[in-house]
């Protein structure tokens, strides 16, 4: 088959403009799949994924499609994870392809997201085609939204489609595009092979598939393959296709997007980025752009019952196998005994990691208040990067402390830009851009320390902009800051666990609002509970929660004691699921309870 | 008969003119026949007397709700005649009515004296309109003044209900929570301490209501009646004896929708409790839905400790040592170490403090779910 015959493109969109319903309406109109047998969102296969409407992986699917034209084209359409914690893969699969759909919601217009993807989608040196999407809606707006990807973005609208991947309407015409708009693949199969890792994931019955896009050469099976990025060399067992289900093929050609097996048992040889060259004929250099996926958010987790600390860390392998970007190591803490430190892609990456450790392995965790990585140069000259509050040298030994920052862009009414600024502002951060994109519709950029933003950013942009805003960051690089560390103290014992890195100036207020926010989350206790924040030595803020006085049932009588046994035994549950620092038991709300400071009670 | 051999009979009433918001007892508002229900009880009792071979000898009688009041005097009457049917009751010492103030007037007393019942409990509640009114009681604080009056006129025993820890009680003195023209006459005093969790609305702060608790047990001592329970007080002698044999472990029948009964088993060491799961409309069409709930021997140990120690008498060490074949000071040592500011303890009998009760339920829980070891002593005979 010839290479003009194939195209290869992405879907990009801000969350819930219509990218998976448009990808579902191209594999039906090409017959990928029976429309009796569609399930909604067919792409996004794992339970999580369609519960929270967010695609995790990378897809690819590879269908035919007759055209108007006469002949008969190759699809390879590549679905990108959808969230700012996956950017890193989202680059990489665009990578792979030589096109972009960029859809947009023709009654919302440009948001956040649709900027950080289109930006990513013009790094990579794409076609980009624009599909407004809902068209069907009567709050569209097709004019004014074209009017906005011209100006705010800077894209041509010559091709734009009007669409409504719901009711249907314009996706032949979509179709039609991509081979108009998009370039065929270049490159020989001829040449030395290189090919482009842009996912990979661990089958329990046929070692890691890798997803790739072959730029040059062959990848075809027996042949020993290499990864350039770690030098290990495998011999291929069978290179195939998605249609959507697994197509075994002859090989995979220069232009062609498809699956490697080879027997590989570990996900980390696998990395995304990575080039694929035969071995002994190794390609010039590898396909640019590759980097070591580095967390950025840090939190520890540790089991609720020490006895589950085996399962914990079985648990935890087993997601590894799946999931390279996820890192953890043993931790112990004086206060929450064994333990792992995690490190995360982004917050998301975090929830869902805890969530799937709590709900498919049914374990019981408390895990502390996220935290970034600190720079920090000793004052005798020595540079550590310390992810854990409990980690920090003292302070008279710091010479310097630097913190990551981002470039965070957020997409509002104009309602609520004093709000947004506010919150930026007690955030710390730095303003770089303020735009009108249309009289009611503001683009906001801004450099935000990463701590600032793991720490419950999200939820206040929400709440300040009643949901009207659309949020998306990069890391930009690191910043030197004036930080210190905040202790917490529960009956005079720091607790390690409890330990956060704040900014000097907000030290004070945290410590307040912080100290507050555990009284309350802490239940009474048999006796007295004294909670200090300290900076060092030096003791900022103090709450009491006060001896518990009354627990009593005052009826108690023949069918009360039934009542009364259950009443019992849910308050014993209760205290189960509370983890005992010294005497004192303390909910695993109480870690967290940085997050829950809500900072309007100033 | 050894004391904690007598039998209880409690019949549940599930009527109500209007529920109130922090009750949790099963009853209905409307398009009720008691004429039904009476045949139905019956019906009910001898099934469960069938069901679980309870011997139908009754020391205690007590019509709870619901609302029993709200019954007309032939209900009772009938009720009467019906039980001598079917049960021995020629040792029936204490025969309990509980009433609304707003349901009941002179002539209903005397109809009850007559019948046979001797002892009213009141619903009184409060004597404080406002109170009244956030509970979403239907009477006024000169009804339920009036109805003690009355009761008085007829009967000797009489009890009063009130609940403390409600909003708006906050800084009232103990005296306050009382009418004074009528602690003179009155025998029996119940003192509920709203429970904060479940009525978080109309709850006052638990270390208030705490407080008010602590004063009025002491108001309460000085005007002569004696806390015998965590939540009741009476002169001498005028306990409620039912309601004793609760926490004694004694055995007790329980009759009507969502009763609740208990049998001890004093050969094999065990109990079994057993309750009605049908609503009022299945119940009189006489379908039961029976739970049923085996009590073996380490939780019955347990559960006798925990209800014993709701009474200011506490536990008696050998008596529990008789009935259930172990030292509960010897079994219980962890806890009651765990404990020891809230106990008063000697080598003959342990009980809580005053502050012990008002904690209770963070000892009970550890009681009721304490493992040590033990192996049942099987009883001769």
């Amino acid at each position: 088959m010839s290479k003009e015959l194939i195209r290869n493109f992405s879907i990009i969109a801000h969350i819930d403009h219509g990218k998976s319903t448009l990808a579902d309406r191209i594999l039906e109109k090409t017959q990928a799949v029976e429309k009796r047998d569609m399930k909604e969102q067919i792409l996004d296969d794992m339970d999580l994924e369609r519960e929270r409407g967010i695609t995790i992986k990378a897809h690819a699917v590879t269908v035919k499609y007759q055209a108007k034209d006469g002949k008969e084209y190759t699809f390879n359409l590549i679905d990108t994870p959808g969230h700012v914690d996956f950017s890193y893969e989202v680059s990489r699969s665009l990578k792979a392809c030589e096109g972009a759909i960029l859809v947009v919601d023709a009654s919302q217009g440009v948001e956040a997201q649709t900027l950080a993807n289109a930006y990513l989608a013009v790094d990579n040196d794409l076609e980009i085609l624009p599909v407004l999407n809902k068209i069907d809606l009567p709050a569209a707006d097709p004019d004014k939204v074209l009017e906005q990807i011209e100006h705010v973005i800077g894209l041509d609208t010559e091709h734009a489609v009007l669409v409504s991947a719901k009711t249907g309407v314009g996706v032949d015409e979509v179709l039609e595009k991509i081979i108009e708009v998009f370039p065929p693949p270049e490159g020989d199969e001829n040449n030395p092979t290189a090919a482009l890792i842009f996912d990979s994931w661990y089958d329990p019955y046929r070692g890691v598939v890798i997803l790739t896009r072959v730029f040059d050469g062959r990848i075809y099976p027996k042949m020993k393959m290499k990864f350039m990025a770690t030098g290990k060399v495998y011999e291929v067992d069978e290179v195939g296709i998605f249609t959507p289900k697994m197509k075994k093929t002859k090989e995979l050609k220069a232009g062609d997007v498809g699956y490697v097996i080879a027997g590989i048992k570990n996900i980390q040889d696998t990395k995304i980025g990575d080039t694929i060259t035969e071995d002994g004929k190794e390609c010039k250099e590898p396909l640019p752009g590759f980097q070591e996926m580095k967390p950025v958010v840090f939190s520890s987790f540790f089991p609720t019952e020490n006895t589950q600390y085996d399962d914990l860390r079985d648990a935890m392998e087993k997601l590894k196998l799946n999931d390279a970007a996820f890192v953890f190591e043993p931790e112990t803490s004086d206060a929450l005994g064994f333990g792992f430190r995690c490190g995360f892609l982004g917050l998301l990456h975090m929830e869902i990691i805890q969530e799937r450790l709590e709900r498919e392995y049914n374990l019981d965790l408390i895990s502390t208040a996220p935290s970034v990585e600190y720079k920090i140069t000793r004052t005798n000259g020595e540079v550590v990067y310390v992810s854990n509050p409990s980690k920090m040298p003292e302070a008279q030994y710091i010479q310097k402390i630097e913190e990551p920052v981002v470039d965070a862009t957020i997409v509002t009414k104009s309602d609520f830009v004093g709000p947004i600024l506010q919150l930026c502002t007690e955030r710390r951060g730095i303003q770089k851009r303020l735009e009108y994109l249309s009289q009611e519709r503001v683009l906001i950029e801004y450099e935000l320390p990463l701590n600032e933003i793991v720490i419950d950013f999200y939820d206040r942009l929400k709440s300040v902009s009643r949901g009207y805003a659309s949020f998306d960051y990069s890391i930009a690089g690191m910043r030197e800051s004036n930080l210190v560390k905040l202790d917490i103290l529960v009956n005079g014992e720091i607790v390690d666990a409890l330990s956060v890195i704040v900014h000097k100036d907000k030290a004070y207020y945290r410590a307040q609002a912080l100290t507050r926010k555990m009284k309350e989350l802490i239940p009474r206790q048999m006796f007295e509970v004294a909670i200090q924040a300290a900076i060092g030595r030096r003791v900022i803020a103090r709450t009491t929660v006060k001896a518990l006085r009354k627990n009593v049932l005052a009826k108690c009588y023949g069918g009360d004691i039934t009542r009364k046994r259950k009443l019992l035994e849910k308050q014993k549950e209760g205290k189960k699921r509370m983890k005992a620092v010294g005497k004192v038991k303390i909910p695993q709300e109480a870690f967290l309870a940085i997050l829950k400071v809500n900072e309007d009670q100033k | 008969m050894n004391d904690y051999e007598k039998q209880g009979l409690y019949v549940h009433i599930p009527f109500c003119k209007k529920k109130c918001r922090y009750c949790s007892f099963y009853s209905i508002t409307s398009s009720f026949s008691p004429s039904s229900y009476l045949d139905s009880l019956f019906i009910h009792f001898c099934y469960l007397k069938d069901r679980f071979s309870f011997s139908p000898v009754f020391s205690t009688l007590y019509f709870g709700g619901g609302t029993p009041s709200l019954l007309d005097l032939n209900f009772f009457e009938e009720f009467f005649v019906k039980l001598n049917k079917n049960a021995d009751i020629s040792d029936l010492k204490e025969v309990t009515l509980e009433v609304n103030p707003e349901t009941v007037n002179p002539h209903y007393f005397k109809g009850l004296k007559g019948i046979g019942i001797n002892r009213i409990s009141i619903g009184v509640q409060s004597f404080d309109d406002n109170i009244l009114k956030v509970m979403g009681r239907i009477h006024n604080s000169n009804t339920a003044k009036k109805s003690v009056e009355q009761a008085l006129n007829e009967f000797e025993n009489v009890s009063i209900d009130l609940i403390i820890g409600v909003k708006g009680q906050e800084g009232k003195r103990a005296e306050e929570f009382f009418d004074f023209s009528l602690l003179n006459g009155v025998k029996h005093v119940s003192v509920y301490m709203l429970e904060g969790e479940k009525n978080r609305g109309i709850a006052m702060d638990d270390d208030i209501t705490a407080n008010i608790y602590t004063d009025i047990v002491q108001f309460l001592k000085e005007n002569g009646f004696f806390q015998y329970e965590i939540s009741n007080f009476s002169k001498k002698g005028f306990e409620s004896k039912h309601n004793k044999l609760y926490w004694h472990g004694n055995n007790y029948l329980g009759i009507g929708t969502m009763a609740h009964s208990f049998i001890l088993n004093e050969k094999r060491l065990n109990g079994i409790r057993f309750y009605d799961n049908t609503d009022y409309f299945t119940f009189i069409n006489r379908k039961f839905l029976i739970g049923e709930q085996r009590i073996e021997y380490e939780d019955l140990v347990a559960e006798m400790f925990m209800l014993m120690l709701r009474m200011n008498a506490g536990v008696d060490v050998s008596v529990f040592e008789e009935r259930f074949g172990i030292n509960p000071i010897d079994y219980f040592s962890e806890i009651l170490n765990e404990f020891r500011g809230y106990f008063i303890m000697d080598s003959r009998s342990v009980r809580l403090n005053l502050n012990g009760m008002l904690i209770s339920n963070e000892i009970f829980e550890k009681i009721l779910f304490f493992n040590g070891k033990i192996r049942k002593k099987e009883k001769d005979g």
